[in-house]
């Protein structure tokens, strides 16, 4: 058996036996109440009943509305089996029982209308100093049902992930792969039909657009639909993996679930000017295909890993920017509160994001739906309390540290460090000479000293965490608070999801290398099937478990188990890599479906769980954004670097931090338009997307006016549209306008124009007179915002 | 140009009309009535019980106002003035767990009585002490959080720093909108400070919720009006004509796919910006009031235009069935008005621009009949200390014990409720947490706090946290 951690009601009840000083076993507690004395009767029902009817009884009695605390002080049972904050009464011991404290407002306030008069404060500690009698029998003690782990394991996600052979099928003809297999199956089963293939330009803008996030330019459609060759598919879906701009796409998603953004917003809302680095780090990991599982490792204790070089000691450091990202009040006085809050928030993103688990829920109390009890939460956070991440001030901040010296610069600072040495040197002995031409040399010693200080190559720092001093196990903040604390849990990971030992918590490190290495191991049940289900969604547009981030009871089970489970082991099996997986997914033939379906499978599925066909889906804000861009000319293409100028970081203040005037002009494409808390680009505002103050699988899809005011009226679609009309009209002059609107529905569609479609468009740029070069370009502009606007130009068919 | 508009508009309904398929119907229903057809997240609720309010206008003083030179009279004050005292103070007990000694401030503004209930308060706001029987004073206000950040925080989402919707959300998400042309929740000049957006964020609930903004802090009254409402580079006719063509693609393009609700939803969202286009800025234009109205908010006087303008605005859009409008007192930066560290003879700046447009609002309301079913809410994040800070001129920020006020819309008026120690410093009787205010407002909407919930993350959320008491006493 492997060491487990009592559940909490386990220690409760530990508690209370410690508290009535050796009583064995809590159903013992005061069942049977001693003799008591005339005075003790009298004194109680003289001096405490009364109180504890009259203030007391309406929250703490088995027939209160609302039970609060878990206390009960209707009995004698009830005041020593205490509430969720342990005994209310020690007997003998006045300084140690809760009741006391409470009465006298120390750390609670009770009665919360207003403090009892001394008198009746001295009766309660007399009271307990003569050994809490009472008189009252009988009682209920509050139930605290546990949490049975072992019967939570049996829940399908905490299984170990095996592989299935893929079913075989009636039409043996239609599946590519294995993926195809799976799901034909399931339709065959109920007798349906997949729908028929997209047509290839449908196809073309769909792949382009998932892997790239970039439509397909109008000599890609036409070679495409040229290629009569087998492989034609798979070369494109070869050049757009291969593509740098791939990592900007996939990489933004992995930035919704690490809830990026380079401000922390909550209160005083504070730049992160380094948060870029990390936005790099992850473009260039999905771009060189990072396994997995590193990953994640590096994001969690990059810091504790060890480096071949500069270069990998570079990334391992700006990863852990991962645990710095979240929206922190930075300016909370309670310090020890803003302490267990980041700790929250860094837990809230590692279990839904990377989990599936909602573990925050199991601050105050144990999880109501997942067997996750409050130790599991503390046993994390002691984690990550021993991680440093913020470093304290009347408004804190977050933790930053050195980034390693360049390769490439390290010939020349290593110069430089060495003449400043060597100088520094000279002046000592200078000063310490008696020779008078010594002292013209301090001079000018000094003077070159203070130069090449100047001109010192600048060092780079980052958002990074370190390890903290004290390592300690965290201690239970009772019902979530920070004043009032528990038992200290040992280190550890969630216990339903632990497959083998568990991982030995070190005595002078924090154990985030141990946590990430058991996240992102073959044995964690949900690590692969979570993120294998991310990248599902992001391909078919709703996951094998549509709620993503929850995998607990609380979550949907999945519509293809077996499939799910094969994809997962596979992706373990295949080096955790996302472009392997992807390619299989974005080759099925599934995926080559049209997105209409026949009425039949309208009503046995609906909602086209068991995809009969693909599913539409809208064009997130940053696609929509670049393909803008795209067809105007104005896309700036540069890859990385940061986005903020240091014109714009120099004006920016703590009272008036850089984001609060903010103007969002620059072109580069929208992964790096800067991702501010609290000011937010006006497309991105209405066009849903990421909350960037939590971790985001699935992103909130709205359809509202906001959005059509947007594409009617803002001065940014306007511009992009009228320079698209200047880019129109600006090449071949003996273009008819017939071959203007097919190459603008190319571009902006990815395919041509329907004869209807086309009728309106000429409608749309016909002018009276033909000579009016004005009258002309505002006709092409309406005419492409038009096609901004239009359902086809946001939706992927 | 109002019956050009209204001409295209009844052009575009018998269009509707002759088009068969079915987007055109659900598109007609939405602006015909509401409650029909179209089965959107904004269609009017029915509340949880009768409510005594429809809608409320919030005043936000940003920075806090100190309730010791205001609505709290504490003639100890007086007597121990310069007195060195023990304190409780909120950022000390934060940082350390104790209090400190510190020196007593008596308020720089005269007290007296006013009115039939015979209120005290003083003459910092002169023009509100003539509406104090109308008013519903809350002394014994207490809340969450030190700093602004997280006190401004918990006074729109009951929480200092977790992520959780706003009141105005929950408000919307639990009755839908009155009018389908306009928001139903619209946040009048907001900053980017201390929380920004959350304010008036939706967090998790449906983004239709989250609040629609008039403006900002630092920008004008006169120049605010609702993101991307006016083109100002286009004729009228260029806008139809903009408008035509995106519809004609769109139906165009629907075609293949009749009934597909989704797209129908989109054609829709064009129809309802277009009249919004048409409806809001009609709204929000002042020219159409008399000039007894625009003296009465004190627009015209340089010290309250603006916020006279936006007190009207609310009023307006209080008429035309909105049903959360908050009207913002506040600057776009980290540090707010009202926070007056080092220099507290300046609150009368403020108290000067807010006085006479937030009277202004209550006679209006009232002699509209208005007040009847409209909760004005006014107050800040926190109140202030009567004792001076760091033995200077100004009072530093005190969650533990301050002022608010209610209006109309259910409240007992010319009522005090609640009181703080003989200092002002500490809410001792009849406490109200911000919580518990969070569940009265809703109960005077008809909505019980504990049933509002919405299920997120695998559980069930509500405003008001595990906590919030409803304030019977209060109502009328």
């Amino acid at each position: 058996m492997h060491r487990r951690r009592p559940p909490i009601f386990v220690l409760r009840c530990v508690l209370s036996i410690v508290a009535t000083m050796g009583v064995c076993g809590a159903s013992v507690l005061a069942e049977e109440p001693a003799e008591l004395s005339g005075a003790e009767l009298d004194f109680f029902e003289t001096r405490i009943r009364p109180v504890l009817v009259e203030h007391c009884y309406e929250c703490h009695a088995a027939d209160a509305d609302i039970l609060h605390g878990g206390l009960l002080l209707d009995s004698g049972k009830g005041v020593l089996a205490g509430g969720d904050s342990g005994p209310a009464a020690v007997p003998g011991n006045p300084e140690e029982s809760l009741l006391l404290k409470a009465l006298r407002y120390e750390g609670f306030e009770m009665p919360p209308d207003g403090k009892l008069s001394n008198d009746v404060i001295a009766d309660f500690e007399r009271w307990i100093e003569m050994g809490v009698p009472d008189p009252r029998t009988g009682g209920v003690t509050p139930q605290r049902p546990g949490i049975d782990i072992e019967e939570g394991r049996k829940f399908w996600c905490y299984q170990s992930i095996e592989p299935h052979v893929p079913p075989s099928v009636a039409n043996a003809a239609w599946p590519y792969c294995a993926v195809d297999r799976f799901l034909l199956a399931t339709l065959e089963e109920r007798n349906l039909h997949p729908a028929a293939d997209a047509p290839r330009a449908t196809w073309l803008r769909r792949v382009t657009f998932d892997l790239i996030g970039l439509p397909p330019k109008p000599e890609e459609i036409d070679a495409f639909e040229s290629d009569g060759s087998p492989l034609a598919h798979e070369l494109v879906v070869d050049r757009l993996l291969a593509s740098p701009h791939f990592g900007e796409r996939w990489g933004r998603h992995w930035l919704d679930v690490a809830r990026f953004a380079e401000s922390s917003g909550g209160g005083r809302s504070i730049v992160f000017e380094d948060a870029w680095r990390y936005r790099d780090y992850v473009i260039e990991s999905f771009n060189k295909d990072k396994p997995l599982d590193e990953f994640i490792i590096e994001q969690i204790a990059g810091d504790l890993l060890p480096h071949a070089d500069a270069v990998e000691e570079h990334d391992h450091l700006v990863a852990t920017a991962y645990l710095l990202l979240g929206a922190h009040n930075y300016e909370e006085q309670d310090k020890r509160l803003l302490e267990m809050d980041v700790v929250d928030e860094q837990l809230d993103t590692i279990s839904r994001g990377l989990l599936g688990m909602t573990v925050a829920c199991a601050r105050c109390h144990d999880h109501k739906f997942d067997p996750i009890p409050t130790s599991d939460y503390y046993a994390l956070a002691g984690i990550l309390r021993s991680t440093n991440t913020l470093v304290h001030e009347n408004v804190s901040t977050w933790t930053t540290r050195p980034l390693p010296i360049p390769p490439a610069d390290a010939a020349s600072v290593a110069a430089h460090e060495k003449s400043l040495a060597e100088n520094e040197a000279k002046l000592i002995a200078a000063r310490e000479s008696k020779n008078s031409n010594d002292a013209k040399r301090v001079v000018v010693l000094e003077k070159r000293i203070a130069d090449l200080k100047k001109t010192r190559p600048p060092t780079s720092s980052c958002m990074a965490v370190e390890e903290a001093k004290v390592i300690e196990d965290c201690k239970i903040c009772i019902r979530g608070s920070v004043r009032h604390r528990g038992p200290a849990i040992p280190r550890g990971v969630l216990q339903v999801a632990l497959h083998g030992e568990p991982p030995a918590m070190p005595a002078d490190g924090s154990g985030r290398l141990e946590l990430a290495r058991w996240i992102a191991s073959p044995q964690n049940p949900l690590t692969a099937r979570v993120y294998v289900n991310r990248v599902w969604h992001y391909v078919f547009g709703a996951g094998l478990v549509r709620t993503v981030d929850n995998f607990g009871t609380a979550g949907e089970l999945p519509s293809h188990p077996e499939l799910l489970d094969d994809l997962a082991a596979r992706f373990i099996n295949d080096g955790w890599s996302t472009k392997r997986l992807l390619r299989e997914l974005v080759l099925s033939h599934a995926y080559r479906m049209r997105s209409a379906t026949d009425d039949k499978a309208a009503i046995v599925d609906p909602e086209n769980r068991l995809l009969v066909g693909m599913k539409r889906r809208r064009l997130d804000a940053e696609s929509l954004r670049d393909a803008i861009l795209t067809v105007a000319g104005t896309l700036d293409l540069q890859i990385g670097g940061r986005n903020i100028s240091d014109d714009v970081l120099a004006k920016s203040s703590p009272t008036t931090p850089a984001e609060y005037g903010f103007e969002f002009a620059d072109s580069r494409r929208s992964v790096y338009t800067p991702a501010f808390r609290n000011c937010m680009h006006e497309l991105f505002e209405v066009f849903d997307f990421a909350d960037q103050n939590r971790s985001v699988g699935a992103r909130s899809l709205t359809t509202a006016a906001p959005q059509a005011l947007l594409m009617l009226n803002s001065p940014f679609v306007m511009e992009q549209a009228r320079a698209a009309a200047e880019r129109a009209l600006g090449s071949d002059h003996d273009l008819a306008d017939e071959q203007r609107i097919e190459r603008a529905f190319r571009e902006t569609l990815g395919r041509r124009p329907s004869n209807g479609e086309l009728g309106i468009a000429l409608a749309a740029v016909s002018i009276a007179d033909k000579g009016d070069e004005q009258a002309r370009r505002e006709a092409w502009q309406r005419l492409f915002q038009g096609l901004f606007g239009c359902i086809d130009f946001r939706y992927i068919d | 140009m109002d019956d050009c508009c209204q001409g295209a508009l009844l052009n575009r309904r018998q269009l509707l009309r002759d088009v068969a398929c079915g987007f055109g119907s659900i598109a007609l229903a939405g602006m015909l009535d509401h409650g029909n057809a179209a089965a959107g997240p904004l269609l009017p609720r029915a509340p949880h019980f009768a409510p005594r309010a429809k809608r409320i206008i919030f005043l936000f003083m940003a920075g806090g106002v100190s309730q010791v030179d205001s609505f709290d009279y504490k003639p100890l004050l007086e007597r121990e003035d310069g007195q060195m005292r023990d304190f409780n103070d909120a950022r000390n007990v934060a940082r350390t767990g104790q209090g400190a000694k510190s020196r007593v401030m008596k308020s720089l503004w005269k007290f007296q009585q006013h009115g039939q209930s015979g209120k005290w308060t003083s003459s910092l706001f002169p023009e509100m002490s003539q509406r104090v029987d109308d008013l519903c004073f809350l002394h014994g206000m207490h809340t969450e959080g030190v700093a602004h950040g997280p006190a401004t925080l918990f006074l729109h989402t009951g929480s200092t720093n977790l992520i959780r919707p706003s009141m105005g959300s929950w408000t919307t998400y639990g009755l839908g909108a009155e009018n389908d042309n306009l928001p139903a929740f619209v946040v009048l000049a907001p900053s980017l400070g201390n929380g920004g957006p959350r304010n008036y964020g939706n967090a998790f609930l449906p983004a239709v919720y989250q609040g629609t903004t008039i403006g900002r802090a630092g920008i004008p009254a006169k120049d605010s009006q609702i993101p991307h409402l006016l083109n100002r580079e286009r004729s009228l006719a260029s806008q139809q004509a903009q408008l035509d063509l995106v519809q004609a693609l769109n139906r165009e393009q629907a075609k293949s796919r009749p009934g597909d609700s989704e797209l129908e939803a989109v054609i829709e969202s064009y129809e309802l910006a277009f009249r919004m286009q048409r409806r809001a800025p009609e709204v929000l234009d002042l020219g159409q009031e008399t000039q007894a109205t625009l003296n009465l908010y004190g627009i015209g006087a340089s010290a309250t235009d603006d916020y006279g303008r936006r007190c009207l605005m609310a009023r307006r859009l209080a008429e035309s069935g909105v049903r959360y409008i908050q009207v913002n007192y506040t600057d776009n930066s980290n540090n707010p008005p009202w926070d007056q560290h080092s220099d507290m003879p300046k609150h009368a700046t403020h108290a000067t621009a807010v006085d006479k447009p937030i009277a202004g609002l209550l006679t209006d309301l009232k002699q509209r009949g208005l007040l009847e079913d409209t909760l004005v809410w006014w107050g800040g994040e926190f109140g202030r200390n009567p004792f001076a800070e760091n033995n200077g001129t100004g009072r530093d920020h005190n969650p533990n014990g301050f002022t608010a006020w209610l209006a109309g819309g259910g409240v007992k008026a010319g009522f005090s409720y609640g009181a703080t120690d003989e200092f002002g410093h500490l809410a001792v009787e009849q406490k109200v947490h911000m919580h518990d205010l969070h569940a009265t407002l809703l109960h005077l909407l008809g909505l019980d706090h504990k049933r509002l919930t919405y299920r997120y993350s695998g559980r069930n959320f509500r405003l008001t946290d595990v906590a919030g008491d409803v304030k019977q006493e209060i109502i009328a």
